[in-house]
């Protein structure tokens, strides 16, 4: 049974980067083929079968390649939706969309927005996230409550914002409607949660008598944070601002409601300019130019998700990995 | 090891905590039904069974024009048909045994669905007809018909600046005031956004020699107005919350909602299907990212498109809304009946017959060409 977990010598030989490139140039050529006779049904097929003889070439025990070949279900339901839209683009209209100057602050505005609700909802998610990891009385009622925007209808969402920041609402000098102000109150209304539980289980996942041995040594608890805890937990901390910017950058429903166009400066211009949330500029572009224009700007912004998310990644791969201990 | 245990009972404890909030947003999900206004799709399937013998006796009725309803049928339809729609649903499922489904969106939504999505529907009503004339003929349909004309109002809040004294003949005077906020849907996207712009331009025209307010009011009023969302449905709830203090939309939601309005001067309201009137609203001119709109009467078009699963039942439910039971509905909700309801003449041809039984075919509604 053993003998499964073991690498096999031929593996050893060839080594891990060329046969990933040779899978994936593979597929790529699959699925192009696929494509071009217009029969994307049997690439789905490959995929499925494909992994399932790598998985039997590379381990070859039963239980791996049961895993990989239901895995690979998923990947399908996943990959090929988005594939088959990147392979259906026409690259002119593509070109036109990406010198289109209100594209440009579309996608600013469409990067820029989350950012923001991510660094609210991290400065205030992180000190919640390391009570809550400790532990309080009342826990399980704020626990609720930080989940909840999670299953609350988005659209809900954005009305929640208006009745509560609104005029009529808390901060009424404060204006949310059409201001940078009100989208990203909405956006951190249904991403914090993801900033917080990501940040937490990184606190959790950290040895108590780590703090234990720093406060054993004299260190204050604001010291212990700083050089402790909060080290170990940064991978989590950038996860959860990940996740939370991410889930702004697609948020619709919520952002239609509250900040349907909105004014903010922009720096490339240097002055005020009134734009559009991205999903939302999408959903209008396609009800007015129909679905290939509004593909070729979804294709941009999906385009430049990828890349921040690439660096990011390569950020905190090598940046992070010391995470220890000073 | 302690640390261990802590873990798992602090993970179970997250779960249960997750169970509870989902069972409490079962709550705010009904809610959400509730608010989504047009969005509700209730079907009511229970009843089919017991009405099939009444059915049969409604068939022998259509058989003689050749023509047997089927089961069930699929509609597309403007935000704004959502409450005559919903209304006439549950009579027309007794009365001809059809479960019926319904998809509420805003008209250019709906409208792409079909031409753009290549989804299937038995009905497809729009907020303005030219959508269908222009986007869903000849390649997805062969004809339609205007069942309904609706009017544009202001609907307000007890406590919006000004609300004691807003009335028909002076609501431009209170909307002029320094620090109001009107709100209507985007004129790009939503026909309810660009005739809430063409009812403001309209008050500075003269009609009958005399016009209700001056070219300066009227910049004011764009002065004041901001575009808050893409369709109207999320309107009210803007207006609510207090960050809108006056909105422009058709008369058939202020009616139906709970907070007052202000019933216009038919000169400005785009609801006269008449000669005289629709020259007048033709002197609005919208310009938009997506093109240019001239003004004209709020002429709602309905048609059973050529992909159809369900032609007879669609046709069925055209037939319905020109008839008094679905003409009372329409009149019930604020909106004004077309009767006879009126098709293209130039289509005449393609209009199930029993739609063009309680049709009239014309070649122009007032100017507009159909």
């Amino acid at each position: 049974m053993a003998t499964g977990a073991e690498t096999r010598p031929w593996l050893e030989r060839l080594g891990r980067t060329p046969l990933i490139v040779a899978f994936g140039v593979v597929q790529l050529l699959a699925f192009a083929t696929a494509y071009t006779v217009d029969s994307p049904t049997l690439y789905a097929y490959f995929l499925v079968g494909s992994v399932a003889v790598a998985a039997y070439a590379l381990d070859g025990s039963a239980f791996v390649v049961g895993a990989a070949t239901l895995g690979s279900v998923l990947v399908v339901a996943l990959g090929l939706p988005l594939a088959l839209f990147v392979a259906r683009q026409q690259p002119g209209l593509i070109a036109e969309k990406a010198l289109d100057p209100d594209v440009h602050r579309v996608l600013y505005l469409g990067v820029y927005g989350p950012l923001l609700a991510a660094l609210a909802s991290l400065a205030f998610g992180i000190p919640l996230a390391r009570l809550l990891a400790d532990g309080f009385p009342g826990q399980p009622f704020v626990e609720s409550l930080v989940d909840l925007p999670l299953v609350v209808p988005h659209s809900v969402a954005g009305i929640i914002i208006l009745f509560g920041f609104g005029k009529g609402g808390a901060f009424p000098s404060v204006s949310v409607l059409g201001t940078m102000t009100g989208m990203v109150l909405a956006m951190a209304f249904v991403s914090a949660p993801y900033a917080v539980n990501a940040t937490r289980e990184a606190f959790e996942s950290i040895d108590d008598r780590l703090e234990y041995a720093s406060r054993a040594h004299g260190a204050s608890r604001f010291d212990t944070f700083r050089r402790v805890t909060a080290p170990l937990a940064v991978r989590g901390m950038i996860t959860g601002g990940v996740l939370a910017w991410a889930r702004a950058v697609s948020e619709f429903g919520a952002v239609a409601v509250v900040a349907y166009s909105v004014k903010f400066f922009y720096l490339p211009a240097g002055k005020r300019v009134t734009a559009q949330h991205a999903p939302v500029f999408v959903y209008n572009t396609y009800l007015q130019g129909g679905l290939q224009e509004s593909g070729a700007v979804a294709f941009l912004l999906l385009a430049v998700s990828a890349v921040i998310f690439l660096i990011v990644r390569y950020l905190t791969d090598s940046g992070g990995s010391t995470g220890g201990i000073q | 090891m302690s640390k261990q245990r802590d873990d798992s009972s602090n993970r179970s404890t997250g779960r249960r905590a997750f169970l509870t909030t989902a069972g409490a947003t079962a709550a705010a999900l009904g809610l959400a039904g509730c608010m989504g206004g047009g969005s509700g799709d209730a079907t009511e399937t229970s009843e089919s069974d017991e009405m099939d013998t009444e059915s049969d006796g409604g068939d022998s009725d259509t058989t003689s024009s050749g023509m047997e309803l089927e089961d069930s049928m699929t509609i597309f339809h403007a935000g704004s048909l959502a409450p005559p729609f919903s209304e006439a649903e549950p009579d027309f499922e007794d009365e001809f045994g059809v479960d019926v489904t319904r998809e509420a969106q805003g008209s250019v939504a709906s409208t792409q669905k079909i031409t753009q999505q290549g989804r299937s529907a038995d009905v497809l009503g729009t907020s303005d007809f030219r959508l269908i004339r222009n986007r869903v003929l000849p390649d997805y349909g062969d004809w339609y018909a205007i069942f309904t004309t609706n009017s544009m109002s202001i609907q307000y809040r007890e406590d919006s600046p000004g609300a004691d004294e807003i009335s028909a003949d002076n609501w431009w005077e209170v909307l002029t005031r320094d620090g109001i906020t009107i709100g209507h849907s985007d004129p790009a996207v939503d026909p309810g956004g660009y005739r809430a712009v063409m009812t403001q331009q309209l008050g500075a025209e003269e009609f009958d020699g005399e016009r209700l307010y001056d070219q300066s009011t009227y910049e004011q009023l764009r002065e004041n107005s901001t575009v808050p969302t893409g369709t109207e449905t999320n309107l009210e709830g803007q207006l609510e919350s207090g960050e809108l203090d006056y909105v422009f939309y058709y008369q058939s939601i202020s009616a139906s909602s709970g907070l007052p309005y202000v019933d216009l001067q038919p000169e400005v309201d785009l609801s006269q299907a008449t000669s005289e009137y629709a020259n007048h609203y033709a002197k609005a001119e919208v310009e938009t990212d997506s093109g240019t709109f001239t003004g004209a009467p709020i002429a709602y078009g309905i048609t059973v498109p050529g992909v159809a699963e369900s032609p007879n039942a669609g046709a069925k439910w055209v037939e319905y809304f020109g008839t008094e039971p679905g003409r009372a509905v329409l009149e019930e909700l604020g909106l004004v009946p077309v009767d006879p309801i009126v098709v293209p003449a130039s289509s005449e041809d393609a209009v199930p017959d029993n739609v063009m039984s309680v049709a009239s075919a014309q070649d122009s509604l007032g100017p507009l060409e159909l």
